[in-house]
């Protein structure tokens, strides 16, 4: 058997408390949450609509540094590079569409996760910035449940986790 | 919507001027000397953000 699910694009967010550092480097407790749905499917060199999600849920700690260009240039612009590390739950299911009896892939695992961010901010007001941020994201290792038709009850394979997101926020000094 | 790498490479192009000239408008209104924290300053912040996800 050979299944694949392709995700639209998807949406999610993030929340984080964040320490400022000397020398420009920041570390940061972070919870996030991505959404993406699926929406077709590729079983046996055969690929139709579907339907489902893959979700992840993620606890990070992060490292960043940020470059001192707003110091050296005078300009509000605070470019950052970073990564960390945590634990994401990835929960997944996909369907036919419109969803019958026939569930092909299930997932719910905890597992290791990391990511790389590189982004930057600029000063809107004291105390205030916005941020756009590109992130990386990858857990290792989710085990799935897969099934031709029915309900998935052996594991079928394990792979990765893995998602790109472009990120835009803001951020307040307390 | 499905949106390629090369789409998500434009968008986050887009972002990074966007910011550009968001921070030349900010500076122009003077903001270019706000408070922040420096070499061996320390502090906290809580930030709040939304994703696109691919």
């Amino acid at each position: 058997m050979a299944l694949r699910g392709s995700h639209d694009t998807g949406f999610g967010g993030s929340l984080l408390l964040g320490g400022h550092l000397p020398y420009g480097f920041k570390v940061e407790a972070e919870a996030l949450f991505q959404h993406r749905p699926y929406d077709t499917k590729t079983l046996d060199g055969v690929t139709t609509t579907a339907t489902g999600f893959r979700d992840t849920t993620a606890v990070m700690g992060n490292l960043l540094w940020e470059l001192p260009l707003a110091e050296a240039t005078g300009l509000p612009i605070r470019p950052f590079i970073g990564g960390g590390a945590g634990m994401a739950y990835s929960q997944s299911r996909l369907n036919d569409n419109p969803v019958g009896t026939n569930t092909y892939l299930q997932a719910s695992d905890w597992r290791f996760a990391w990511q790389a961010l590189a982004g930057v901010k600029f000063d809107v007001a004291p105390g205030a910035r916005l941020t756009a941020q590109y992130r990386y994201l990858r857990a290792d290792g989710g085990r799935s449940r897969c099934a031709t038709s029915g309900t998935p009850t052996a594991t079928c394979l394990s792979g990765n986790n893995q998602s790109q997101s472009v990120d835009v926020g803001l951020e307040l000094d307390l | 919507m499905r949106l390629s790498i090369a789409s998500r490479g434009v968008a986050l192009a887009g972002l990074f001027l966007a910011s550009g000239l968001a921070a030349a408008i900010a500076q122009d209104d003077g903001y270019a000397n706000l408070p922040y924290p420096g070499d061996n300053d320390t502090g906290l912040y809580v930030a709040l953000r939304g994703s696109m996800v691919g």
